[in-house]
């Protein structure tokens, strides 16, 4: 598997990490290729949903 | 000064949800929550004894010793007690998978199997929160010293909660609570938290909670930790479990050091979970003094590491070695910001490259509700939906046990602690079973015709009645009676004589409740 270094595909439209300013997380010396793979696999799998009802269907009451 | 075996529990509420439309059942929390406690049976069979109109429905459990109720229509699982750290991520798992069947259980119930029940390892939606508990025995003296006696001792644990949400948070897309907006944050708990220290767990929630149900001999306590996240992932689960009993260890002992105390753990409990850079300073007590997270938690690991060398740590913490390596290894991973080593042992991690991903392949935000959608999804308990279980599934997660491992955590007990006993004598007599708790059970006692006074079995010391001193014992004991003689009586508390209000005996912020969770 190949090793490579890279950092996190950046959303799109966002002017560098929205998460931090553009000083956001990096992926250093690592070999993603493997999870990276696996995670397209199983989103593209997953059960259509509809999103918006989803998280309307799964509120919950506080708890503890 | 002996430090005594950091026995370890656990408590969590489930995320549930029935989504039953075209149905005539109710689509609501409620009715999955009730729809799961159904397909868990327990003991004792009859249930007239303890609860609220929240929490009910307490059962313990023969397989592995823990238990399960309802808890604010969250389905809740309460692990047995346990010793290693490196068991803990089996006995989480294990949770998982009990709750796992009782949702397969009562999907196969649904009318024309219509619906789907939704079980998610979560604790929050955004806007409220729920619990996900670690519970360490502690002496009775650490609490009365941690909560009355010695501030430093709650500053310098509070300090370990709140930047071990490095390896403790499961992440979140989005703010909750209603603070300020923001798109990622490594933990879903901190949000949730406004006070320093409280005995209230459903609101203005506290970093150290003050609980006082020691479910215990009266020399011992229980550490009630409320702050942490559900962690799925295997290694978050070891190092949230054995780097705590590390530090309640090393407070036991007198081993803190001053300089590494927050000015304001509540404000850095934020910036912490906000950061990632993973690297921002945050104000340390001493004048003008500045740590970042990372600094501060491989300075504990070093105290930690000296502290197992100087031999105080005895017995108290098994694995202490191989728990500080890994901490040690896992803090460098933060330290060099890798990502990708981080995603394979800790769940913000893994969250956050699959969330990333998605948004980069579909054009997505972290605001859109796709995103926030898999947040939740992350967590799902269905195999066939989970993202987290998927990815453990193609062996992306490491450390993870096999499926024959969890399924048999979640049908045998510990064999190192009185949750061994426990189980067995719920398996031999459970239907003589008439009340139980952590500590004790009554069996109903029939004599002739009649039924005379209840008969008490107590287990004050949760490190003993394993399986090399319970087995001779069920051994040679076929009766309540026998075995009462055997094992012993319960301690009663000073002010009741009825478990229900076990717990309180006046110290501290006490709280008497019927949540006994271990």
């Amino acid at each position: 598997m190949e090793q490579r270094e890279r950092t996190l595909p950046r959303p799109a439209g966002a002017g560098g990490d929205p998460l931090t300013g553009g000083d956001g997380l990096d992926v250093l010396g690592a070999n993603l290729d493997g999870i990276l793979a696996e995670a397209d696999r199983i989103l593209d799998n997953l059960r259509p949903i509809n999103a918006e009802e989803y998280l309307q269907q799964n509120r919950q009451r506080g708890g503890e | 000064m002996t430090v005594c075996t950091k026995i370890l529990g656990g408590d969590f509420e489930l995320a549930n949800a029935l989504d039953a439309r075209d149905t005539s059942m109710s689509q609501s929390v409620y009715e999955a929550s009730r729809r799961l406690l159904d397909e868990i049976p327990g003991y004792p069979r009859s249930r007239m004894w303890g609860g609220s109109s929240i929490e009910w429905g307490r059962r313990f459990l023969s397989g592995n010793g823990g238990s399960a109720y309802i808890d604010s229509d969250h389905l809740e699982i309460n692990l047995p007690e346990h010793t290693r750290a490196a068991d803990h991520p089996l006995h989480v798992l294990a949770g998982f998978r009990i709750a796992q069947r009782a949702r397969q259980a009562a999907l196969a119930k649904l009318p024309g199997r219509a619906g789907r029940l939704n079980l998610m390892a979560t604790v929050s939606d955004g806007q409220r929160s729920w619990g996900a508990h670690l519970n360490v025995c502690v002496s009775r003296r650490l609490w009365d010293d941690l909560f009355n006696r010695k501030p430093h001792l709650a500053a310098a644990f509070a300090t370990h909660l709140v930047t071990a949400s490095l390896f403790t948070g499961q992440g979140q897309v989005g703010a909750g609570n209603e603070r300020a907006e923001c798109d990622y944050q490594i933990a879903q708990r901190p949000d949730f938290f406004e006070e320093f220290v409280g005995w209230q767990t459903t609101h203005h929630r506290p970093i150290l909670n003050s609980r006082d149900e020691g479910h215990a001999s009266k020399s011992l306590a229980r550490m009630h930790i409320i702050y942490f996240d559900n962690a799925l992932a295997p290694l978050a689960n070891h190092l949230k479990a054995g780097t705590t009993q590390l530090v309640l260890a090393m407070l036991e002992a007198g081993w803190v050091d001053p300089a590494l105390l927050l000015d304001d753990p509540l404000a850095s409990a934020w910036e912490v979970s906000r950061d990632l850079t993973l690297a921002a300073p945050l104000r340390l007590a001493g004048r003008g003094r500045k740590a970042s997270a990372v600094e501060v938690q491989l300075a504990l690991a070093d105290l930690a590491g000296e502290f197992i060398a100087s031999g105080e740590l005895g017995d108290a913490v098994p694995g202490a070695e191989e728990i500080v390596a890994c901490w040690r290894e896992t803090l460098e991973m933060v330290r060099r910001r890798d990502l990708a080593a981080l995603a394979r042992r800790v769940d913000w991690a893994l969250k956050y490259l699959v969330l990333s991903r998605q948004i980069g392949r579909r054009g997505l935000s972290w605001a859109s509700p796709e995103i926030r959608a898999l947040d939740l999804r992350y967590a799902n308990l269905d195999p066939l939906e989970g993202l987290f279980l998927q990815l453990a599934a193609v062996g992306q997660v490491e450390a993870m046990p096999a499926d024959e491992e969890i399924d048999r955590a979640a049908d045998e007990p510990p064999e190192s602690t009185r949750a061994y006993l426990r189980a067995h004598l719920m398996r031999r007599l459970g239907e003589q079973i008439g009340e139980m708790d952590w500590d004790r059970i009554r069996f109903r006692h029939t004599h002739e015709h009649y039924r005379s006074a209840s008969l008490w079995l107590g287990m004050p010391d949760p490190a003993r009645w394993g399986k090399a001193e319970s087995d001779p014992v069920l051994a040679r004991c076929r009766t309540p009676k026998e075995l009462i003689a055997a094992v012993g009586e319960p301690e009663w508390p000073e002010y009741s004589s009825s478990a229900a209000v076990w717990g309180g005996g006046g110290r501290g912020w006490t709280f008497q409740t019927t949540s006994r969770d271990w």
